[in-house]
């Protein structure tokens, strides 16, 4: 059975740079060389790209917890992978939480319900945080292109670039190309419809 | 002699307490909490209505014993004035879409109303429900429909689900509570749980000269205690942990 054997610090963000290649250099586009990056200051409807990515970051940063959790499912180098990558996602939700302010997403607001079962083999987990990675993604490459305020779409593309590299990690652990794309473009609707199936909000009335 | 006016004294402060421990508790209280918090306690007097109007009539020297919002913004705001001791929450909501049980604008769902055209029945931005729906609609990136749709805009949730209740709205953005108390009239659609701000009550005793203290410290102690917690829960609300 091939195994992947764990990446390298330096070899999980070049294979992670390499799958985003021109994508984000597309999305961040036109900006002028030098210019100082304005700072978010999201405008209407921006809120849903930055809030869909905390609930969904916090949703990734359960997997990558139980992941790690979870005995005997990833070699040493395959859980350091999973350990850079949960402590991205800490910086993921920090980043995106500063820009929030009183919407920020606490970390008692979701409780996440990973399945028990996607944590039985190596291959199931695998499949799982993929899936999870691929929807922040896909909504991250939506914000990128179409956040009104140009310090979101900054943001946005640069945690779209952390994004990236965890899920090409992820592909690789799955035997799969790193450099398989990207996914497409997914509307929070779409994404949130996926997310929704994974969290419940405690204490919330009315099974909701 | 001493003894003579120290009884006349007593009996004084007596007089004088009679009255007021004989008045109501003054309750100020959410519109969302109309019909549980009479059925839990008969005794008080309440007045309901929009958290920003009665926040702001406690901010005009109203004389309000206990204060429950439904949002933390508005106790906060009068602790922080100094108007109300330190809030508590004691109640958990969440946010549906209500529609009328003919539904005549025919919405499926939220994203029914991206095509515009219907009436929409939402609470104004400064109060609680008014807020947590822009809020909502804002992370969905649907704060479209509050333009393509035609908007009629009220002062607490009761007229929100009155209206669509009586089919002059083809949708409105309640809690969930609310949707309960109309459900015989309306259907209620749910709305995504990612998306959904946290809907928390909170509640406090007001700080001014003459208040109730200890009748509001007894109708709080009843709101968080075993008895109101099970009217919460079995009027449709979520609860907070224990503590």
């Amino acid at each position: 059975m091939h195994r992947h054997e764990g990446l390298s610090r330096g070899a999980f963000l070049r294979v992670g740079a390499g799958a985003l290649g021109g994508t984000v250099v597309g999305v961040l586009g036109t900006g002028a060389a030098g210019a100082a990056p304005q700072p978010p200051a999201p405008q209407g409807d921006d809120l849903g790209f930055l809030a869909f990515g905390a609930v969904g970051e916090r949703a990734t940063l359960a997997f990558y917890r139980t992941a790690l959790k979870t005995p005997g499912l990833f070699n040493a180098a395959e859980r350091r992978t999973l350990d850079e990558a949960r402590k991205a996602k800490r910086t993921n939700i920090d980043k995106i939480n500063a820009v929030l302010g009183e919407d920020a997403v606490g970390s008692k607001d979701f409780a996440f319900d990973l399945p028990k079962s996607a944590f039985t083999t190596r291959a199931k987990a695998v499949e799982l945080g993929a899936s999870l990675e691929e929807l922040l993604v896909g909504v991250y490459l939506d914000g990128a292109a179409y956040a009104a305020d140009p310090g979101t779409r900054l943001l946005v593309s640069r945690i779209l670039t952390v994004d990236g590299q965890l899920l090409a990690a992820l592909r690789m652990m799955k035997g799969g190309p790193a450099a398989a794309g990207l996914p497409i473009p997914l509307g929070v609707e779409q994404a949130g419809d996926a997310l929704d199936k994974l969290i419940t909000v405690p204490g919330s009335p009315g099974g909701g | 002699m001493r003894r003579t006016t120290l009884a006349a004294l007593l009996a004084g402060v007596v007089a004088l307490a009679a009255p007021a421990a004989a008045q109501a508790v003054n309750v100020y209280a959410a519109t969302s909490l109309t019909n549980v918090f009479p059925a839990l306690d008969k005794a008080p007097k309440y007045s309901f209505g929009g958290s920003n109007t009665l926040q702001l009539q406690i901010e005009r020297g109203a004389p309000a014993d206990v204060f429950a919002s439904a949002s933390p913004h508005e106790a906060q705001a009068l602790f922080h004035e100094g108007l109300c001791t330190r809030p508590v929450t004691f109640a958990i909501n969440r946010l549906v879409l209500l529609i009328p049980n003919a539904n005549p604008g025919k919405v499926t769902s939220v994203y029914s109303l991206r095509s515009g055209g219907r009436r929409l029945s939402i609470g104004q931005a400064g109060v609680p429900i008014g807020g947590y729906t822009r809020q909502l609609l804002r992370r969905m990136r649907l704060s479209s429909i509050l333009s393509s749709n035609r908007v009629s805009q009220q002062s607490n949730v009761g007229q929100v689900s009155s209206q669509v209740a009586l089919g002059s709205a083809d949708a409105g953005f309640v809690y969930y509570t609310d949707g309960l108390a109309v459900k015989d009239r309306t259907k209620m659609l749910s709305l995504p749980k990612w998306a959904q701000p946290p809907v928390r009550y909170q509640i406090c005793t007001v700080k001014r000269a003459g208040v109730d203290t200890a009748g509001a410290k007894a109708f709080i102690d009843k709101v968080t205690g075993r008895a109101g917690r099970g009217a919460l829960k079995a009027y449709g609300f979520g609860l907070p942990p224990r503590g």
